[in-house]
């Protein structure tokens, strides 16, 4: 009878929780989306820790791995929303430095980060507030209940709104000017509000800039190519008519991320498929949802469908929901496709994800299950 | 074979990476009104990247032109209006050049009405097509329709300076208007001596040039003829103040929404003032007036006649799709074409839309003529310019062609009735 009981306790101890020898997770006979290098009809994911270690039609799955079988469901990877404000306040509209960060704005335990796990979004880049040189962004995923958990190490981007108008084209000039001094005396030492701004000029520190109007691209170049001799990369935040733009916009090969939604042409009901141009005319596009709401994000693949319906490449249309913005941010070591040695972020879905059937069933981040939860 | 290959690879290494390979296009067969030079008949214009390179009768071409058949049309210089209102801007607030907006649907718009460059200012906010329009929020610019271009869009900039409180505001206002102006005179004179004891080597060590500020230096270098006033003189008490700061202070002035200039055009000539006429803006005399008075379909002429330049408007200055068809600046020349009626002749008429509104902007050495090193700002015409069947078949603003009547949706619908 004692034998029996602790037998039972045994039992009960392996069933709670990741057993200690347990050797990965095996998720198999799943059509896998790898959006890097196409689509396995049915394959074995296999995640080692929190990091993704074997990918393919046949993987040899450990003999103490835990197999989950997901026949007939699509394996994604985690869709990356590059323009986020989760767990954030209401942005104030003015003020900003290169020394302001978006996770001093954060709050690792809003309850919104639970329910935007649920649309299958794994990472989002937070967007400090303010205007002009605004400050530096941070890529929070959904995962545990701490910044230390939640926030992706050493990685950053500089958020710039250029807001029409003399006055702030002029000091964004002055700020590069200053920045584009201090990078070329060679001081060593920077202080903190130009030291990032020296990183963004040297390439070293993304720049994600977001203007209100195609004309404001322009007035942003012409203050950016004013100052010589750097190297920034940049990705551009623009609206939907950024069509207007697209011969500019691919002559300069310049990155994109926009809202997937078809504009409309000026004085008439024609459909105009911004992103479908935009790829055509060589620009790397990504989309944003334009919010962090579940409506928007739920919706997001339907509307990336809607784009691909009407000629944006297929292909296209996924990786500008995942390794398209995860590359443009400089985190494609860490996001993006279904590759080894990535982070074990991705979702499973019911159908094809750009299917209007298709359910987000479950969601991974880092290896766990955070949708439903851990069962 | 190889030697040959070897020998183009080193070629294209040599040559220099950045100097483009100038693009020419001609305009082939179409009647050329080059507005100072005379008529054309037939004639060709060669355009090479952004300026008029060569007109003739017969051009040898470039290898590489892109050839346009414009037989049996009207080749015009792009058409200017002197003064326009939201057009190419967006409400932002500072110069004019980081307000201007390439891609705006009112460049197009005017594009299809062979305008190709604009005078306006910065807008202040607030009124509309019916409300009254406030006093600019600065000087004003001259800006091209680039669609799509930043570069070049800027024509001039300070262009124009309004002296409107002169004549709209409170006594206080117009003294202050007059007191920067002694101001400027003053400050105008300190430069000359300044310039004169530098020449002659007579500057005290360390001595700065003075430098005036704010309103001031804009009224300096309105007295230097560097940009003109323009000053709303609708009727003739308003002409009659006007004329007064013009001839005491002498600076270059633009009368604005002048209706009663027909009746003191000797007055106005004699003080070397410009005008901006609407045709078709309408005011009756007052039922009990002793003198000449309200608007008069022959004020174009009458100011010709008595020396005075002017250029012609719309009653209303703007661009859009909204409920003054007819009466904005899609249809331009129509405004040379009632003046014409008033007894203006065709000449003159198409000055008051192209090289005189370009003078009067203070950019007739870049535009409104077609002439060898001009801007290649074009516009070619099924028709007459003053014939109201006539339509802008295609526009041209710095050599590039930025509007095509056959791919428009301005106009598509009409083609087929045609």
């Amino acid at each position: 009878m004692v034998i029996a009981t602790l037998g039972f306790v045994l039992l009960a101890v392996q069933a709670a929780g990741p057993a200690p020898e347990e050797d990965g997770v095996a998720i198999t006979g799943v059509r896998i989306l790898t959006v890097s290098h196409g689509e396995i009809e049915s394959g074995t994911i296999l995640l080692h820790g929190d990091k993704i270690a074997a990918v393919g039609e046949d993987v040899k799955t450990p003999p103490r791995a835990r197999v989950i079988e997901r026949k007939g469901w699509t394996a994604f990877p985690g869709i990356v929303n590059p323009l986020s404000r989760l767990g954030m306040g209401d942005a104030p509209s003015a003020g900003g430095g290169a020394h302001h960060l978006a996770l001093d704005e954060f709050n690792p335990v809003s309850d919104a980060i639970a329910a935007a796990a649920r649309s299958g979004v794994t990472i989002f880049a937070l967007q400090p507030s303010g205007t002009g040189i605004a400050g530096r962004g941070a890529f929070v995923k959904p995962a545990g209940w701490s910044r230390s958990q939640q926030v992706l190490d050493k990685k950053s981007f500089l958020r710039i709104v250029l807001q029409p108008g003399t006055a702030p084209k002029e000091a964004l000039r002055q700020a590069l000017e200053a920045a584009k001094k201090a990078m070329d005396s060679d001081k060593g030492k920077t202080e903190e509000k130009t030291a990032p701004l020296v990183q963004f000029l040297k390439g070293d520190l993304v720049g994600l800039v977001e203007v209100g109007s195609p004309a404001e691209l322009l007035h942003f170049w012409q203050v950016l190519d004013s100052i010589p001799d750097c190297t920034p990369r940049i990705v551009l935040s623009v609206t939907p008519d950024a069509y207007k733009a697209v011969s500019v916009l691919g002559a300069r090969k310049a990155r994109v991320l926009l809202r997937p939604v078809l504009a409309f042409a000026p004085f008439t009901r024609e459909r105009i498929n911004t992103a479908a141009e935009l790829e055509k005319a060589g620009v790397q596009v990504g989309f944003a949802p334009g919010g962090d709401s579940p409506e928007l994000l739920d919706g997001v693949f339907f509307r990336v469908a809607e784009l691909v319906k009407y000629g944006l490449p297929r292909e296209a249309g996924l990786r500008g929901l995942t390794l398209g913005p995860a590359e443009m941010l400089g985190i494609d070591d860490h996001c993006g496709s279904l590759d080894p040695g990535k982070d074990a972020d991705l979702i499973l879905l019911s159908a094809d994800p750009l299917s209007p059937q298709a359910q987000v069933k479950e969601v991974y981040v880092n290896g766990r299950p955070v949708f439903p939860g851990e069962r | 074979m190889i030697a040959a290959l070897l020998l183009s690879v080193l070629l294209a290494q040599t040559a220099p990476k950045d100097e483009k390979k100038p693009v020419y296009t001609a305009l082939v067969g179409g009647d050329v009104q080059t507005v100072t030079q005379g008529l054309l008949k037939g004639g060709t214009i060669l355009i090479k990247d952004d300026k008029i390179f060569k007109i003739g009768p017969a051009l040898d071409l470039p290898e590489g032109t892109v050839r346009i058949d414009v037989a049996g049309k009207r080749v015009l210089p792009g058409f200017i209006a002197a003064s326009a209102r939201n057009v190419g801007l967006t409400p932002a607030a500072g110069k004019i050049a980081d307000a201007v907006d390439p891609f705006s649907e009112s460049i197009k718009l005017a594009l299809s009405g062979g305008i190709t460059s604009v005078y306006v200012e910065p807008s202040a906010g607030g009124g509309g097509v019916f409300g009254g329009t406030p006093p600019p929020a600065g000087p004003g610019a001259v800006i091209k329709m680039s669609y799509g271009s930043l570069e070049g869009m800027v024509l001039a900039e300070p262009a124009g300076v309004s002296l409107a409180a002169w004549i709209n505001g409170g006594p206080s206002e117009r003294y202050e208007v007059r007191e920067n102006l002694v101001k400027a005179r003053a400050a105008l004179e300190k430069e000359r001596d300044f310039d004169r004891r530098r020449s002659e080597n007579k500057l005290k060590p360390d001595e700065k040039p003075p430098r005036a500020t704010g309103v001031v230096e804009t009224y300096v270098r309105l007295l230097k003829g560097e940009l003109a006033a323009r000053i709303p003189a609708p009727h003739v008490d308003d002409l009659h103040r006007a004329l007064e700061l013009i001839n005491e202070f002498r600076f270059k002035a633009v009368l604005t929404e002048v209706i009663e200039g027909w009746t003191m055009a000797d007055e106005i000539g004699r003080a070397r003032a410009y005008c901006l006429v609407e045709v078709r803006a309408k005011e009756h005399a007052p039922r009990n007036s002793i003198r000449p008075a309200g608007s008069s379909i022959e004020q174009a002429a009458l100011l010709r006649k008595a020396g005075v330049k002017f250029a012609l408007l719309p009653p209303n200055a703007t661009v859009g799709t909204g409920g003054t068809a007819g009466r904005d600046l899609l249809t331009l020349p129509l405004d040379g074409a009632f003046a014409i009626r008033g007894g203006l002749d065709e000449q003159t008429a198409l000055e008051a839309i192209t090289i005189t509104a370009a003078e009067i902007c203070g950019v007739d050495s870049r535009v409104g003529s077609l002439e060898e090193g001009k801007d290649a700002d074009i516009v070619v015409l099924d028709g007459d310019p003053f014939d109201y069947r006539t339509f802008v078949e295609l526009t041209f603003v710095n050599g590039k062609l930025l509007y095509e009547k056959s791919k428009s949706p301005y106009f598509s619908h009409l083609q087929k009735a045609r």
